[in-house]
């Protein structure tokens, strides 16, 4: 029987993971093969599925709208804002937190967390005037309100630039407004070319030449409002073009790009409603691309399937499971749900270690490249230390914390997500493959190490305090873990903030420059030595010993977001706001768990 | 007497010193940190870690010693890690890594107090087609006497530092003597003296050899305003050894050239100018060395550790 629930609970675990892979769009409409459609955005060739997705996250936090009873996927409401925005416009997409923004608008911060287009739309210009001046103020002095009010001009930007990516939003037939630009371009441009006097031209003429004027302004307008570029190079050397520029090439050369023409069809057999009309239009381009870029086709497909499986996502879930798990596990059961939690462990570390994986594949990068990236790799090299830890140890300590480290990491790269692209282009100063692998890398070990041996600590308290069965044998093997990952950690943070030194000497010159972060990972190493010397020398006990390893988790927490939040530096890539009070809080918690260390028993054992 | 040696000794090579010593570093370095913000770069530098003691100012503007300055605390941990190795450590082969880690840090505090004393840093901006053969130190001035000549100027620079307000600056090299006036920082920044012309500027470091910015390129990722590449390309002409040669500068990839190494920086101008840094760092080769000590003498020490416990394990 018990053995049963083991692999019932990690079938059902296997079943939701193949569960992801599940389209979620039902219908007649062909909108994964839409989604796949490959566009230039922030640098980088995405998938048309993954700026929806990352839109509405900047927007509202979340990746689809609701409204009443009905989800609206972040595909179909991207395709809506373009052909119909007057439905979109009365989304609840925006999201203003700030109550003195929300009262330029007239709310008040109970009213509701997102709003509409169409409910902000008379205060736009408003908006406008005070973002200009909150721009004129430099980005490291402007204060919270500042910073909201351009957020919000920001998003209301992206959406207006969303909906005229493809079409000038709105348009009721894309198609018969390519035909006309055509009609009246083959009959316009002879004259263009021929006339260079406007006296000479007939009445017939100029109207033609009024008319091509129309259109030359519109699509001037589409290429100054595009988000993404969507025009593929034609040629080699060619660029990617906005539709636009795209629609405004046609000026000058005859040759109509096989991707305006399927935009046509796509956005006007969605307009219609013609499902068969799109999947057939969807399917021919796609089949072009396939043909002329198989590997941005490949990439295009693996990134949309990244997308909608959310590999970190998932392994968030499972390691809250395996936490449960391990706690009743000790309550009951202890073989069968142990063995379970470390199972379903093993099962949560390979989505995450896959979703690493996919992640260097499709930036062609090391794993760390940005905040959100150092949180997903930070917890994978933690949890990495903790299946060993089990594998020697196996009392569930080490499922246990990988668990907690799982989830908190995950978390954390989750709320910085929101943030847009989290495959963002790398800036000159970092383009250096060869840094991000070896300093980087080893930097962000130091971090899980660190991380991973406060955590141990925690329980060590914790067990000491409340669980009457602690120990000698408990307290020896916890002790030795933590000394153990002392040294993990204190080595890699020790070569990796060396090799930052010696990327920086390379680059500028200086072997220590005082920036930040370096100062943050040379506090670490500090702080690891600290403990080792103390340890060492016998000057404090196993208690000792454990209260400082907690507050080593202050210590990397700062040097990792709260340097990040100085905003002067070189590192300063990860400027964070609500961040700076969750880092305060953080840090009381800690502080309030050394106290508990100090502490004496709550349970006195018998 | 020598009871007061020996203790005094014993106080020096003890590992309570160690610790609280890197205590202090760590609070040094934490206050630092945050007061960049309010300081800048060099300013920060300048108060914590530059002098031998943190001043604070107080409200009549007097300063007042707070905290002990990085100087003084890496000087004090060194001559703690000397004392402890002479007196207190042996040397065994399980303590080996400790031994490599420990001269490792030796030599890298030992390379930090030499490129502090050695090394110069200065600017070199430079016009696309234009060249230079010199570098300025914006956070050095100087005093520079210039006699114009014929065909060459002669020129001497006296730096900032040397200036005492109403002393007499005398020496065998100058042209003449020079009374230094009281509050001359507020006065104009230059002067003419008969045939000489004598001016206030950055400090400048004149090269043998003329640097000429042929082009410089700044790419953007396509769509944004995130950098993608600054690069520099140089033609260098060396007036003593007639060596002529082109190089590209760019960031991770800077040019070394007779001791000095020339980083692309920044720009200027709308992309019109290139601003090279220009390092002169004869210690360079310390903390290399320190690293791979360390980092060597870490791994030694960590896997003599992990094999003895897992070989003790079994048995247990």
């Amino acid at each position: 029987m018990k053995r049963w629930v083991s692999w019932l609970v990690l079938l059902v675990a296997v079943l939701g993971v193949f569960y992801g892979f599940v389209s979620p769009y039902k219908g007649a409409f062909d909108l994964d093969g839409f989604g796949q459609l490959p566009v230039l955005q922030g640098g980088r060739i995405k998938p048309i599925d993954t700026v929806a997705r990352n839109a509405l996250l900047f927007m509202n936090g979340k990746q689809n709208v609701r409204i009443h009873q009905e989800k609206i996927l972040p595909d179909v409401w991207l395709l809506r804002s373009m052909v119909s925005p007057n439905m979109t416009d009365t989304y609840p997409v925006f999201r203003i937190d700030h109550p003195e923004v929300l009262a330029l608008i007239g709310h008040k911060l109970e009213d509701g967390h997102a709003y509409t287009f169409k409910e902000i739309l008379p205060y736009v210009s408003m908006i406008e005037q005070q973002a200009e001046l909150a721009r004129k103020v430099e980005s490291n002095q402007r204060n919270a309100y500042q910073r909201a009010l351009l957020l919000t001009y920001q998003r209301l930007m992206t959406y207006f630039q969303l909906k005229n990516s493809l079409q000038v939003e709105g348009w009721h037939s894309f198609d018969r407004e390519l035909m006309s630009f055509q009609s009246t371009l083959y009959a316009g441009k002879p004259l263009m070319v021929a006339h260079a006097d406007p006296n000479a031209l007939s009445a017939q003429d100029k109207f033609v030449l009024d008319g091509l004027l129309v259109f030359y302004k519109k699509y001037q307008h589409l290429a100054q409002a595009s988000f993404f570029s969507s025009i593929p190079p034609q040629q080699v050397g060619d660029e990617w073009q906005s539709m636009g520029s795209g629609l405004l090439g046609m000026f000058k050369s005859n040759v109509l790009s096989p991707a305006i023409i399927s935009y046509a069809e796509i956005l006007t057999a969605y307009q219609d409603q013609d499902s068969g009309r799109f999947n057939r239009s969807v399917a021919t381009y796609s089949e072009y691309l396939v043909k002329k870029f198989p590997e941005v086709m490949f990439r295009m497909k693996v990134e949309t399937y990244f997308n909608r499986v959310a590999p970190f996502y998932q392994s968030l879930v499972l390691y809250l499971v395996v936490l449960l798990l391990v706690l009743v596990s000790w309550l009951k059961w202890p073989d069968v749900l142990g063995k379970t939690a470390f199972r379903l462990l093993l099962l949560a570390f390979l989505i995450h270690t896959v979703g690493l994986g996919l992640r260097m594949y499709l930036q062609g990068r090391p794993p760390v490249t940005n905040l959100y990236s150092s949180a997903v790799f930070v917890g994978w090299v933690a949890i990495v230390i903790g299946i060993l830890l089990e594998r020697i140890h196996k009392k569930g300590i080490g499922t246990m914390v990988s668990a907690i480290i799982g989830f908190l990491t995950l978390i954390i790269a989750h709320h910085l997500s929101i943030q847009g692209d989290t495959l963002e282009m790398m800036q000159a100063v970092l383009d250096s493959n060869f840094w991000l692998s070896t300093h980087v890398v080893t930097i962000n070990m130091g971090y899980g190490g660190t991380f991973l041996m406060g955590i141990l600590a925690h329980i060590y308290i914790f067990k000491s305090m409340l669980s009457p069965s602690f120990d000698e044998a408990e307290r020896k093997s916890l002790k030795s873990m933590v000394f153990g990952t002392a040294c993990f950690a204190i080595f890699f943070s020790l070569v990796g903030t060396i090799l930052g030194g010696i990327w920086a000497d390379q680059s500028w010159g200086r072997f220590w420059g005082w920036d930040p972060k370096e100062n943050g990972a040379l506090l670490i190493v500090l702080w690891l030595a600290i403990i080792l010397h103390a340890r060492l020398a016998g000057l404090v006990k196993e208690k000792g010993l454990m209260i400082m390893a907690v507050f080593a988790n202050i210590v990397t927490a700062f040097s990792w977001f709260g340097v990040n939040m100085l905003g002067v530096g070189l590192h300063s890539y990860g400027f964070m706001d609500q961040a700076f009070f969750w880092l305060m809080l953080f840090c009381f918690v800690e502080l309030f768990v050394m106290w508990l260390g100090f502490a004496p028993q709550f349970f006195k054992r018998k | 007497m020598s009871l007061l040696i020996r203790r005094i000794f014993k106080l020096l090579s003890s590992l309570e010193l160690t610790i609280i010593c890197l205590v202090l570093v760590m609070m040094l370095i934490f206050s630092a940190t945050l007061d960049q913000v309010h300081l800048g770069l060099y300013g920060m530098q300048k108060k914590y870690f530059e002098g031998w003691l943190v001043w604070w100012p107080l409200r009549s503007g007097r300063l007042i010693p707070v905290f002990p300055s990085g100087l003084f605390l890496s000087g004090v941990l060194l001559l703690n890690l000397v004392c402890a190795h002479t007196v207190r450590f042996r040397f065994q082969v399980c303590k080996m890594g400790i031994w490599l880690v420990h001269l490792g840090l030796i030599v890298l505090l030992v390379g930090a107090g030499l490129t502090h004393f050695l090394s110069t840093e200065s600017q070199m901006p430079i016009t696309v087609s234009g060249h230079a053969v010199y570098s300025e130190d914006a956070n050095e001035m100087e005093l520079a006497i210039i006699k114009q000549g014929k065909e060459t100027d002669q020129i001497w620079s006296i730096p900032k530092a040397r200036l005492v307000a109403g002393k007499i600056l005398t020496d065998s090299l100058l042209p003449f003597p020079i009374m230094v006036p009281e509050n001359f920082e507020q006065q104009a920044k230059s002067w003419k003296v008969k045939d000489y012309e004598l001016v206030m500027r950055p400090r400048r470091y004149y090269n043998d050899y003329s640097v000429t910015l042929q082009s410089f390129t700044h790419k953007q990722y396509m769509g944004t305003t995130i950098p993608k590449e600054f690069s520099s390309r140089v033609h260098i002409q060396d007036f003593k050894t007639g060596e002529v040669r082109d190089a590209v500068i760019s960031m991770n990839q800077p040019l070394r050239f007779r001791g000095k190494t020339f980083y692309q920086a920044s720009f200027a101008q709308g992309d019109t100018v290139s601003i090279l840094q220009v390092v002169e760092n004869p210690s360079w080769i310390f903390p290399y060395v320190a690293s791979i000590m360390m980092a060597l003498g870490l791994l030694y020490q960590f896997a003599w550790h992990l094999l003895r416990y897992l070989k003790r394990r079994p048995a247990a």
